[in-house]
C-alpha cells in the first residue's frame, strides 16, 4: 500500500535519482570520515616522533657530564635543528615544557642543572608568560609550576602575585612555589593569605619546606598569631614537624582559640611534646 | 652485563637507559611490571632496576617475584616515594639498594657498580 503511495508521488526517474544524491552523500561521508581519520593518524605520528626525538634530546642533554659537553652537545647541527623547529611551534614548545617540568621531580645534581640551562637557553620562560597571561585556571597553574620548579627572572614576584588568586589550584601552585624557591621566607608571604587553606595544600607546603634547612621560628611565631585560620593550622602542624619546644608557649595559648580545628591541631602538639618531655625525665 | 630497567614513564626509562648504556652496560627495558616478569624469565638479566609505581604488576612484586625465583639477581628499587614503611618493605622483600626520586643519575651508575663487582 505505502509502495504504490511512493509510486503514484514521484515517478521512476525521480526514485533513481534520489537514490543517487541518498548514496553521493553517504560516499561523501565516508570519504570525510576517512579523510579524518588519516589527518588524525599523521597528528598522533607527528607528535609520536616529536615525543620519541624530544625523549632522546632531554635524556642526552641531561646526561652531559659537563657544562662544554652541554654546550658542544646544543651546538651540534641535528640538535639545533630540533630546537629550532620546537622553538618555531607553539604546541612544541608547551610540549618540552611539559617534558621538563615531568623530569624536574625526578632528576637532581647535574642533570637537573641541565635541564635548568635548556629552559633558559630556549627561552622557554617567554611560553610561560604567554601560558601566565591565559584565560584557563589550568594553563596559569602550568605556568606558575614551572616558574616555581624553574625559577628566572622575577619569579618570586611573579608568584606573589598568585598567592591570592581566585582560582585555589593557580594559589595553591603559587603558594608552593613561594616555598620552593624562596624556603622558609616564603611563608612569611603566606601570612596574610586571604583564603583558608586546605589540608592538601598544607601537605604540600610541609613536603617542599623539607627541602630547606630549618631555620626560622620566627615566623612559625608569627604563623601562630596569623588571623587566618588555616595559616594557624599550617604553623602548628610545621611546629609539630619541626619539633620546635620553644614555641610551647605559643601553642597554650592556642587552647582557646576560637577555631575547633585550631584547638584540635594545638593539642596535638602539645601532645607530642609532653610526650617528649616524659621520655626525658 | 645485562641490566632490566622497569619504568613506566618513558623519558626515565630513557634516560637510565642510556646511562647505562654509556657506561658499557647491555641494557634491557620493560614499560610494566607484567613486561619485566616475562623479561626477566627470557632474558635472564644479571641486574634489575625497578620503579615501585606501575601498571599491572609493582615494582615491590617485581622484588618478592625475582626474590622467589633466584635470590641471585640483584634488584635497586628507584621510586618517588620515600616513605619509611615502603623502603622497610621493599628491603623485607629482598631488594639490595633503594634510591628516591628525584635522583642523580652518576649516583645510579655508582651503585648498580658497587652491586655488579
Amino acid at each position: 500500500m505505502y509502495i504504490c503511495n511512493v509510486k503514484e508521488l514521484f515517478t521512476p526517474h525521480q526514485l533513481v535519482l534520489s537514490m543517487m544524491v541518498f548514496l553521493a552523500i553517504i560516499f561523501m561521508m565516508i570519504l570525510i570520515i576517512i579523510i579524518l581519520m588519516i589527518l588524525s593518524h599523521a597528528r598522533s605520528k607527528r607528535e609520536s616522533d616529536l615525543n620519541n626525538r624530544l625523549d632522546n634530546l632531554i635524556s642526552e642533554l641531561s646526561l652531559c657530564e659537563s657544562v662544554d659537553e652541554f654546550d658542544h652537545f646544543l651546538s651540534q647541527h641535528s640538535t639545533t635543528k630540533i630546537l629550532k623547529e620546537i622553538a618555531s611551534s607553539k604546541k612544541s614548545s608547551l610540549f618540552v615544557l611539559r617534558k621538563i617540568s615531568q623530569a624536574y621531580l625526578s632528576l637532581k645534581g647535574v642533570a637537573l642543572d641541565h635541564l635548568k640551562s635548556l629552559y633558559r637557553k630556549m627561552d622557554l620562560e617567554r611560553v610561560v608568560f604567554r601560558e601566565l597571561n591565559s584565560r584557563k585556571w589550568h594553563r596559569r597553574a602550568f605556568a606558575i609550576q614551572v616558574i616555581s620548579r624553574f625559577g628566572g627572572y622575577d619569579a618570586i614576584e611573579i608568584l606573589r602575585k598568585f598567592i591570592n588568586d581566585n582560582n585555589v589550584h593557580v594559589r595553591t601552585e603559587a603558594q608552593i612555589g613561594m616555598v620552593r624557591l624562596n624556603g622558609f621566607d616564603g611563608f612569611a608571604d603566606l601570612l596574610d593569605l586571604n583564603e583558608s587553606i586546605s589540608e592538601w595544600q598544607q601537605l604540600c607546603l610541609i613536603y617542599v619546606s623539607n627541602f630547606h634547612q630549618f631555620n626560622h621560628v620566627w615566623i612559625l611565631k608569627k604563623m601562630l598569631k596569623s588571623t587566618n585560620e588555616g595559616i594557624v593550622v599550617l604553623g602548628l602542624k610545621l611546629t609539630m614537624f619541626y619539633s620546635c619546644f620553644e614555641l610551647l608557649e605559643d601553642v597554650r595559648m592556642l587552647k582557646s582559640h576560637c577555631s575547633e580545628d585550631v584547638r584540635k591541631n594545638a593539642k596535638s602538639v602539645l601532645m607530642k611534646f609532653q610526650e617528649g618531655e616524659l621520655l626525658w625525665n | 652485563m645485562k641490566i632490566l630497567v622497569v619504568e613506566d614513564e618513558p623519558l626515565m626509562l630513557k634516560t637510565i637507559s642510556l646511562k647505562l648504556t654509556k657506561e658499557g652496560y647491555d641494557v634491557i627495558t620493560a614499560e610494566d611490571g607484567r613486561s619485566a616478569m616475562d623479561k626477566i624469565k627470557s632474558e635472564l638479566p644479571q641486574l634489575v632496576i625497578t620503579d615501585i609505581m606501575m601498571p599491572y604488576v609493582s615494582g615491590l612484586e617485581i622484588v618478592s617475584y625475582i626474590k622467589n625465583c633466584d635470590s641471585k639477581i640483584p634488584v635497586i628499587v628507584l621510586s618517588a616515594m620515600g616513605q619509611e614503611k615502603t623502603v622497610l618493605e621493599a628491603f623485607n622483600l629482598g631488594a639490595d639498594d633503594y634510591m628516591t626520586k628525584p635522583f642523580s643519575p652518576n649516583e645510579l651508575v655508582i651503585r648498580v657498580k658497587r652491586l655488579t663487582t
